[in-house]
């Protein structure tokens, strides 16, 4: 039976910390777009999107359901309800983001990155790309981490 | 035994159902609350308007650029004194490679715009999408 070292009992809550930052982020993230609908949907406009650039009433209907997304989400993160599968669907919006952001960055788009407010009004920049990879990362890392910690657990015998 | 949750087949499904129940919620949503976004129309979305003489001498001296979005057509019958810049009407045309460092190098030059007489014109969320200084330009009846 494997035994767990002092390193592994010492990141034993980095699970916990990843669930909440990421769950408050996208919690905070979907209030502050709730918040102002209209403005996440011109700003969805300005980025010129595959498929919603050409199809406004997509790109409305993606604009005012999108932020309910990020607060269930969030919701289910700082529960450590299914906090697993939550986690993968997390780091992998945040691996879109990320690309999304890079795309535009080349592209030279000049408009605001809207993701989170006032926080991050700015114009897209490469810290909003170091974010979001960041945690994309983060999110990955905890779900590879939590399924070998559960394989190393002992099995159950019925 | 293992646990189901412990296999990645089950931590996919997971993954997909849990997509699958936050897409529904984020579809009702909507309705239930009331919450509701909606587009600016472009037209409406410049507060800076510009009379058309005053665009015209504004250019003129250098002052200012006029984009020029109207049919071919419209362009021809009523073309503007000492030209303007023509965009293409595709977001995705490889004209506006070199058109988007020139329009770029605009910044805080006022862009006095003037608008299709009806309709939209494609490429006027690209024009939005370079922060410049867009003025809407009033034309005459």
């Amino acid at each position: 039976m494997e035994t767990e070292t002092p390193t592994s009992q010492s990141r034993a809550w980095m699970p916990l910390v990843i669930r909440l930052i990421t769950g408050g982020l996208l919690l905070y993230s979907g209030w502050l777009k709730l918040g102002d609908l209209n403005n996440f949907a011109n700003t969805l406009d300005t980025m010129q999107l595959p498929v919603l650039s050409t199809n406004p009433a997509l790109l409305v209907l993606f604009a005012e359901s999108f932020p309910w997304f990020e607060l269930g989400l969030g919701a289910l993160l700082l529960s450590g309800l299914a906090a697993r599968p939550a986690a993968l669907v997390a780091g992998a919006l945040f691996l879109t983001f990320t690309l999304l952001l890079v795309t535009l960055r080349l592209q030279g788009f000049k408009g605001e990155c809207g993701c989170l407010g006032p926080l991050l009004s700015s114009r897209i920049g490469w810290l909003h790309v170091g974010l979001d990879a960041l945690v994309a990362v983060a999110c990955f890392r905890m779900v590879f981490e939590t399924t070998q910690k559960l394989k190393q657990t002992p099995t159950l015998k019925q | 035994m293992s646990s189901p949750a412990e296999t990645p087949r089950t931590l996919g499904l997971g993954a997909l159902l849990t997509v699958a129940g936050l897409t529904a919620l984020s579809l009702v949503m909507p309705s239930a609350t009331g919450l509701h976004a909606e587009l600016s129309k472009p037209i409406n979305l410049l507060t800076q308007t510009i009379n058309y003489s005053l665009a015209i001498e504004n250019s003129r001296g250098g002052l200012a650029v006029i984009v020029d979005l109207r049919p071919t057509d419209d362009r021809n019958k009523n073309p503007v004194p000492d030209g303007a810049v023509i965009v293409p009407e595709q977001s995705d045309s490889p004209e506006w490679e070199k058109l988007t460092p020139l329009l770029k190098s605009l910044e805080g030059t006022p862009v006095y715009i003037i608008f299709p007489p009806s309709g939209d014109h494609p490429a006027y969320s690209k024009l939005r999408s370079l922060g410049l200084d867009l003025w809407s330009v009033e034309m005459p009846r």
